[in-house]
C-alpha cells in the first residue's frame, strides 16, 4: 500500500545543512499498523511529512497504493491536496475559527465534484458517532477538551474514508491515563475502517501497544525493523536495545558459536560468568560482543543452584519498593546488575543472592 | 463515477497546470524581493548621487557635474558639527525624559495599588491619536513667550516682563517630544513590567538579599535589556521626528538634523540648494542607520533575557500607602495636559472669534465660523479628496505588501527570506525627510527618462508612506502568522483544499483581525504624517491636510488651524476607537485557541 525508496531528506539551516533523512526504504502492506519509533531528530517526523507531500524529498521515490505520487527521479511530485491521505497532527490542528460540524466537513467540502449536503450531513454525523462525539457540531472547536480534540482530529482524517492514514504523535498531548485509555482505542478504530496506518512516536509502550510493526529509526536511518515481540526480545543493535524499555548491558567473548538450527546453543563469557544464549545471530569464537539482558528476565534461585548453567551470583546493593515489582541492583565481580523482581520476594541490601536467566532471554549484539 | 480515462486525463491536466503553478509560485518571491529591495535602494541611491550632484537644481542633473563641493559646504560652512551636537542633545534629552514618564506610568499601573488604573489604560495610548504636528502647535498656543496663553496670564498676574516658560529652545523641544513619545513607550513598556515573574523577586529576597537590593540586582538587571531596546526605539522616533522640531525649532532656527535638511531644501530669501540638502540628509541617514542596526542586534539578542512565557503571575503590588492619592493625582494631570487639554485648546482656537486665552468675554465671540471658511474654500475640498484617497491606497498597499513579505519571511524556505525581512526593516531607519527628498531626486529622474508625471502626484506620497510603513506592517503581519499554527494549513492541505482555498477558508479568516488592525494603523500614521508630503508637495495636485495645517500655521491662520485641527482629531480618535474594537481584540482569542 505505502512503499517508500530510498529516502533522503537535506535541510538547509542558519546553521548549515542537515541531512534528516538517509535512505530509508519502507514497505508498508494494506491493513497494517505502521509505526516509526525514535527520539527526537531522528528523521521519523520528517519521513511522515515526505508520505504526506508536506515536505519535498531530496532524492528517492514514494508510492501509495501503486502510484507514485513522488518520484526525484523524474521530478514528480503530487502535492499534498491531491493524495487521498487522513492525518492526525499532534497539534491537532482543529481549525479554531470553525465549529465541530465545519471542521470535520472541511475533507468533504474541498472534494470535486462537490458532495451534496445532504451527503456531508450523513457522513460528518457518523464520524463523529465513530469517535464518540455525536451532539457536539455546533460547537466551536475551541472549546473542547484536549481529548476531545483529538477524537475531532481523528474524525477529520477519517470522514473521507482514505484508504491511508497518517498519525503524527496524537497522543503526546494528552495526559498520562487518557494517553492509556485512548491507545487501544485508536488502533481499533483504525483497524475497523480497514486503514493503512503509519504511526510516529517517541513513546515506546505506543508502539510496543498499538503496531503491527515497528521500525527503530535513529539518527535518519532505520535501524531495526521487526514485530514489537521481536524488536524487545532480539534487539540488533546496543541503541535498540537501550531505547526500547531497561536493560543490562556487560561486555562479552564468544567462546562457542550457536547453531540454532541444529537445536545448539552458543556460549559467551562474561564477567557475570560464562551464559549459554540462544541468540540467532552468528558470531564467530573470540568475537568481542555485548551482552544485553532485561532487568524482568532475571529470575532468583536457591542456593543448591548455584554453580549450575546461567545462574549468576552476587550481593544486592540496592532495593527499591515500586509496589508492583521490587527494583534490585546487585554487585557481580566488578560488574553491576538491575532486576526487577515480584514484590512478594524478600531480598534485603547486603543478602548474597543469585539469578538464573533462561538462555533464550540472552541477547547478544556485535559490538 | 468517473470512468478510468476520464480520470486520467485530468490528472495530467492537473499535474501540468500544477508544475506551471509551481514555478509561479518558485518565482513568485523573488518578485516580491524585488519589489522591496527596488522600494529601499533607488531612493538611497539616488539619494546619495544627488550629495554629488553639483547641479542647482535636481532636474538639471548631470553626470559630468559631480563633485564634494556640497559635502565640505554642509560641514565646513554650515557647521553641520553643530547641527549634531544639538540633535544630540534634542534626541538624549526627549528620550529620557520620555521613557521616564513613560516607565513612572507603567510602574504605576503595573506595580502599585493606585486607584484608576484603567483610566490609565485607556488613556495614554489615545495620546497616539494627536498628530505630531497638532500637539506642536497646542504648546506653542500654551506656552510661546508672548501670546502664549499660560505666559499671558502668568505676565498679567505677577507684572514681569519675562515669561514663565519659553516653548521656542531647547528646553521646550526636549519636553514637546518627550510628552510625545510617551504613549508609544508605555505600551511597550506595560507588557515589560507585567511579564517580569514576581518569583524571580521572591527568589533573591529568600536569598538575604533585602527589597531595595532586589530590586536593584534583580529587577532591574532583568528589565535592563528591554529597557535599553526600549529606550533606542524611542530615540530613532525623536532623531526622525520632523513635525516637533518643525513647529518650535524652525522659526527661532534651533536646528536640528530633520529641520536642518528641510530649511535647506526651503528657506524664504535663498535658492533652494538641493545637492547640499542630500549631503546633510546622507550624514542623518548614516547616523538613523547605525543606531538601527545596533537596536536590531540588541533585539535580536533580547531573548536571552526574555522572562516572557506568557504564564499567569499574581503581580505583587507595591503598597503605596499615601502616595496613592499623589500618585493618582499625577496620572490624571498627566491624562489632561497630554490628551484633554490639546482637545480643548483647539476646540478654543477653533471657535474664539479672534486669538485670545479663554476668558469669559472670548467665549462671547465663540462661533462656527472658521470651520464654515475652511469646509467653503475649494482648496480644502481638494485637499481632502488628496487626503482620503492617500490614505486609501496607502493602507492597502502597506496591508497587502506587508502580508507577502510577512508570509514568505515566516511561512517559507524561501533562500534569500532572511535578506527580505532585512530588506523590509531598512527603510524603518529613512527619517521622512530623508527620504521626501530622495523621492524628490528619484521620480524628478524617472519622469525625464520616462515622460510619466509621477512628480507631484499623490501616488509619490503613496509610495515613499508605503516604504515608510513598510517595516511596522511586516512586525506586525509577522507576529500575527505566527502564532498561527502551520499544522492548521497543512490539515486543510491534507484535506485535500488546494493552496488558494487554504489561503481562503483558513489563512485569511484567522488573520483578518491583523489585517484590519494594520490598516486602520498605517492610515492612522499616513494621516498624521507631515514632514514627507510637505517635501513633497507641489500645489494642489498632491497636497495633504498635514500639509495644509503647516502652511496655514506659517501663516499664521491659527483659528482655521484650529478648525482643521479639530475635525483632523476627530477622525483619528474615532478610527483609534475603531482599531481597538475588532482589531485586537478578537486576535488573542484565536491566539490562545491554538
Amino acid at each position: 500500500m505505502i512503499r517508500i525508496e530510498d529516502l533522503h531528506v537535506k535541510f538547509r539551516t542558519d546553521a548549515g545543512d542537515v541531512h534528516a533523512v538517509r535512505g530509508i526504504s519502507v514497505n508498508v502492506p494494506a491493513g497494517e499498523f505502521y509505526t516509526l519509533l525514535g527520539p527526537s531528530g531522528c528523521g521519523k517526523t520528517t519521513t511522515l511529512r515526505c508520505l504526506a507531500g508536506l515536505e519535498r524529498p531530496t532524492s528517492g521515490r514514494i508510492l501509495i497504493d501503486n502510484r507514485a505520487v513522488h518520484d526525484s527521479a523524474n521530478g514528480t511530485s503530487v502535492p499534498a491536496h491531491r493524495r487521498d491521505i487522513g492525518m492526525v497532527f499532534q497539534s491537532y490542528a482543529i481549525w479554531p475559527h470553525l465549529t465541530v460540524f465545519e471542521n470535520v466537513a472541511f475533507p468533504l467540502r474541498e472534494m470535486r465534484p462537490r458532495v451534496a449536503e445532504k451527503e456531508i450531513k450523513e457522513r460528518v454525523a457518523k464520524a463523529l458517532e465513530l469517535v464518540q462525539l455525536p451532539g457536539y457540531e455546533s460547537r466551536p472547536a475551541p472549546f473542547l477538551s484536549g481529548g476531545q480534540q483529538q477524537r475531532l482530529a481523528l474524525a477529520r482524517a477519517a470522514v473521507r474514508e482514505s484508504p491511508v492514514v497518517l498519525l503524527d504523535e496524537p497522543l503526546s498531548n494528552l495526559d498520562a491515563k487518557l494517553r492509556a485509555e485512548t491507545r487501544l482505542e485508536l488502533r481499533n478504530l483504525v483497524k475497523r475502517l480497514n486503514m493503512t496506518a503509519v504511526y510516529v512516536t517517541h513513546d515506546q509502550t505506543e508502539a510496543l501497544t498499538m503496531a503491527d510493526r515497528v521500525a527503530v529509526m535513529n539518527a535518519g536511518e532505520i535501524i531495526q525493523e521487526a514485530s514489537p515481540q521481536d524488536i524487545y526480545k532480539h534487539p540488533n543493535s546496543r541503541f535498540v536495545a537501550s531505547f526500547i524499555g531497561h536493560i543490562n548491558f556487560v561486555d562479552g567473548n564468544i567462546q562457542k558459536r550457536s547453531d540454532l538450527a541444529n537445536g545448539a546453543v552458543g556460549e559467551v563469557d562474561t564477567p557475570w560468568g560464562r551464559l549459554t544464549y540462544a541468540d540467532g545471530v552468528d558470531l564467530a569464537e573470540g568475537a568481542k560482543v555485548t551482552v544485553a539482558v532485561r532487568p524482568e528476565n532475571l529470575w532468583l534461585v536457591d542456593a543448591g543452584d548455584a554453580g549450575s548453567a546461567n545462574v549468576i551470583e552476587g550481593e544486592v546493593t540496592e532495593v527499591v519498593f515500586l509496589g508492583d515489582s521490587l527494583d534490585c541492583r546487585a554487585k557481580v565481580g566488578s560488574a553491576e546488575l538491575g532486576m526487577r523482581l515480584h514484590p512478594s520476594n524478600a531480598v534485603a541490601v547486603g543478602d548474597a543472592i543469585r539469578m538464573r536467566v533462561d538462555p533464550g532471554d540472552v541477547a547478544v549484539l556485535a559490538s | 463515477m468517473t470512468t478510468a480515462a476520464t480520470t486520467a486525463g485530468q490528472e495530467i491536466a492537473a499535474e501540468r497546470s500544477s508544475s506551471l503553478f509551481n514555478r509561479g509560485a518558485r518565482l513568485f518571491p523573488w518578485l516580491v524581493l524585488a519589489v522591496v529591495a527596488a522600494m529601499t535602494i533607488f531612493p538611497v541611491f539616488s539619494l546619495i548621487v544627488g550629495a554629488f550632484s553639483l547641479s542647482r537644481l535636481p532636474n538639471e542633473f548631470s553626470w559630468d557635474n559631480m563633485g564634494l563641493a556640497n559635502f565640505y559646504t554642509v560641514w565646513v560652512e554650515q557647521r553641520i558639527d553643530l547641527v549634531i551636537w544639538n540633535t544630540a542633545i534634542y534626541v538624549g534629552g526627549a528620550t529620557i525624559f520620555g521613557i521616564a514618564s513613560a516607565a513612572l506610568l507603567a510602574w504605576l499601573v503595573e506595580r502599585t495599588d493606585m486607584p484608576g488604573k484603567l483610566w490609565v489604560y485607556a488613556g495614554v495610548p489615545l495620546g497616539l491619536a494627536v498628530p505630531g504636528i497638532l500637539h506642536a502647535i497646542v504648546w506653542v498656543l500654551l506656552l510661546s513667550p508672548r501670546s502664549g496663553f499660560v505666559n499671558r496670564v502668568w505676565i498679567d498676574l505677577t507684572g514681569t516682563r519675562t515669561p514663565l516658560f519659553d516653548i521656542y529652545t531647547m528646553s521646550g523641544l526636549i519636553f514637546a517630544e518627550g510628552l510625545r513619545l510617551v504613549p508609544v513607550a508605555f505600551l511597550m513598556l506595560v507588557p515589560l513590567f507585567r511579564s517580569m515573574d514576581p518569583a524571580l523577586e521572591e527568589a533573591a529576597a529568600t536569598n538575604g538579599a533585602n527589597p531595595f537590593r532586589a530590586t536593584r540586582r534583580v529587577t532591574f538587571m532583568l528589565l535592563l535589556p528591554g529597557l535599553l531596546a526600549i529606550t533606542i526605539f524611542q530615540a530613532i522616533s525623536a532623531l526622525e521626528t520632523f513635525e516637533v522640531p518643525g513647529i518650535l525649532g524652525l522659526p527661532v532656527n534651533l536646528h536640528v538634523f530633520s529641520t536642518r535638511v528641510f530649511n535647506i531644501v526651503d528657506n524664504i530669501g535663498t535658492i533652494p540648494a538641493f545637492g547640499q540638502a542630500n549631503a546633510a540628509a546622507v550624514f542623518y541617514l548614516v547616523i538613523a542607520l547605525v543606531i538601527s542596526v545596533f537596536y536590531l542586534r540588541l533585539v535580536r539578542h533580547s531573548e536571552r533575557y526574555s522572562v516572557i512565557t506568557g504564564k499567569g503571575y499574581t503581580p505583587r503590588l507595591v503598597h503605596l500607602g499615601v502616595w496613592r492619592k499623589v500618585a493618582f493625582a499625577f496620572a490624571m494631570f498627566f491624562l489632561f495636559v497630554t490628551i484633554l487639554l490639546p482637545f480643548l485648546i483647539l476646540l478654543h482656537v477653533s471657535l474664539v472669534g479672534y486669538l485670545r486665552p479663554p476668558s469669559w468675554a472670548a467665549f462671547q465671540t465663540f462661533s462656527f465660523k472658521h470651520y464654515e471658511v475652511i469646509l467653503n474654500q475649494p482648496r480644502a475640498q481638494i485637499v481632502l479628496v488628496n487626503t482620503i484617497a492617500m490614505t486609501l491606497m496607502t493602507a492597502t498597499a502597506v496591508s497587502i505588501l506587508s502580508f507577502l513579505v510577512a508570509y514568505i519571511v515566516v511561512r517559507t524556505r524561501f533562500v534569500a527570506r532572511y535578506l527580505l525581512d532585512l530588506l523590509s526593516f531598512l527603510p524603518h531607519s529613512i527619517p521622512g525627510i530623508v527620504l521626501g527628498l530622495a523621492l524628490f531626486w528619484l521620480l524628478l529622474q524617472f519622469d525625464v527618462l520616462t515622460g510619466a508625471s509621477t512628480f507631484g502626484s499623490i501616488y509619490s506620497l503613496v509610495l515613499g508612506f508605503t516604504i515608510i510603513f513598510l517595516a511596522y506592517s511586516v512586525r506586525a503581519m509577522s507576529v500575527a502568522m505566527l502564532q498561527v499554527h502551520p499544522d492548521l494549513e497543512d490539515a486543510a492541505k491534507l484535506s485535500g483544499a488546494p493552496p488558494w482555498r487554504v489561503a481562503i477558508r483558513i489563512f485569511l479568516p484567522l488573520l483578518l483581525p491583523t489585517l484590519v488592525g494594520v490598516w486602520i494603523y498605517v492610515a492612522l500614521l499616513s494621516v498624521r504624517f507631515v514632514s514627507l508630503p510637505l517635501i513633497l508637495a507641489q500645489g494642489s495636485s498632491n497636497e495633504v491636510l498635514g500639509v495644509m495645517i503647516w502652511y496655514m500655521w506659517d501663516n499664521g491662520e491659527i483659528n482655521s488651524v484650529g478648525a482643521l485641527g479639530i475635525m483632523l482629531m476627530t477622525v483619528m480618535f474615532s478610527l483609534a476607537i475603531v482599531m481597538r474594537l475588532i482589531g485586537f481584540g478578537r486576535q488573542r482569542a484565536v491566539g490562545t485557541a491554538i
